[in-house]
C-alpha cells in the first residue's frame, strides 16, 4: 500500500471516480429503488472510496472498484440499516429450471406493444438481489463477465447463467404485468411461474 | 431444415451473448447468417435487441441531483480539516 498525498487523492478522485457518480446513482437507484437512499448509497460508497485511495493502484479498474464497494456497502451497511430481509433464500425456494428456458413464442412483444413505465422498476423489485445485481452490472454498467466475475466473485459460467435466469424472470414479470395492465390474455403455460 | 425447440434456445443463448458483447467474432458472423437464412431468428434478435434498449433507458430515467457531487465534495474537505 503506498501512501498517497492528500492532494493526489483529490486529484485522482476528481479524475477517476467522480465522473462515475451517475452510472453509480443508476445502479444505487435500481438496488433501492428510492432517490433518498441511492443518493445515500452514492455519497457513503465515493466517500468510502476516497478514503481507501491509499489502497487503489493505479492499474486497478477503476469503474469495477467503485461498483464492488458500492455493492458492499448495499449489503453490509445499508440493508442492515434498513432491517430489510434478504430475499434471496425466497427466491432459491421458488426457483424451478423451467426459469432458465427462455420464452421464444414471442409473447414478450406484449412489453413493446403496451406501455411500460414504473413497470420495470416495480419488476426489478420483485428480482431477488442477486438478479438485481448482476442485471444492473450488466445492462446499467456495462460491465464484461470478466468483470462482474471480480465484482462479485463468482465464476464465469455462473455469471453467464444468472444473468440470462434473470432476465428471463424480468421479462416474464413484465409479460404479466402487461397482460393485467391491459387486460389482454397471458398465452404462456399457467404453471411455468408456479 | 426443421426446426427445434433446442436449436432455438440455442439460438436465443447466442443473441444474449451477443449483446452482451461475448459472443466471440466468429460466432457473431455465424449468428448474422442465420439471421438472414431464418426470419424467426431475425425476429427475436429484434425483439432482444428491443427489450435490452428498453430496459437501459428505464434503469437510466432516474437522474441523480445536481447538488450531489458538490454535498460530497464538502464532506470531504469537512472530513480533512476535521471540520
Amino acid at each position: 500500500m503506498t501512501k498517497k498525498s492528500n492532494s493526489e487523492k483529490e486529484r485522482l478522485f476528481e479524475e477517476e471516480f467522480l465522473p462515475l457518480t451517475d452510472a453509480l446513482f443508476y445502479f444505487a437507484f435500481g438496488m433501492t429503488n428510492d432517490r433518498t437512499d441511492a443518493e445515500d448509497l452514492v455519497q457513503e460508497t465515493l466517500i468510502k472510496a476516497f478514503h481507501s485511495l491509499d489502497s487503489y493502484k493505479d492499474e486497478t479498474n477503476a469503474r469495477a472498484w467503485l461498483f464492488t464497494i458500492c455493492r458492499n456497502f448495499f449489503i453490509n451497511d445499508y440493508r442492515k440499516k434498513k432491517r430489510r430481509p434478504q430475499r434471496i433464500e425466497i427466491e432459491k425456494v421458488a426457483y424451478k429450471e423451467s426459469d432458465d428456458k427462455p420464452n421464444l413464442r414471442g409473447d414478450y412483444n406484449l412489453i413493446f406493444e403496451t406501455e411500460m413505465g414504473d413497470e420495470i422498476s416495480t419488476a426489478m423489485a420483485q428480482l431477488s438481489e442477486e438478479h438485481r445485481f448482476i442485471i444492473l452490472l450488466s445492462d446499467v454498467g456495462e460491465f464484461s463477465y470478466k468483470e462482474i466475475t471480480e465484482i462479485l466473485e463468482i465464476p464465469i459460467g455462473t455469471v453467464r447463467g444468472r444473468l440470462f435466469r434473470a432476465r428471463n424472470l424480468l421479462k416474464d414479470l413484465l409479460i404479466e404485468y402487461a397482460a393485467k395492465k391491459y387486460g389482454i390474455q397471458d398465452k404462456r403455460n399457467k404453471n411455468r411461474r408456479k | 431444415m426443421k426446426k427445434t425447440p433446442e436449436k432455438s434456445n440455442q439460438f436465443y443463448r447466442k443473441v444474449n451473448l451477443f449483446f452482451d458483447n461475448e459472443l466471440p467474432v466468429k460466432e457473431k458472423r455465424a449468428l448474422i447468417e442465420s439471421m438472414q437464412r431464418n426470419p424467426d431468428h431475425l425476429a427475436l434478435f429484434n425483439r432482444e435487441k428491443n427489450f435490452r434498449e428498453l430496459l437501459k433507458s428505464r434503469l437510466q430515467e432516474e437522474k441523480p441531483p445536481r447538488s450531489l457531487i458538490q454535498k460530497i465534495k464538502n464532506r470531504i474537505k469537512n472530513e480533512m480539516t476535521g471540520g
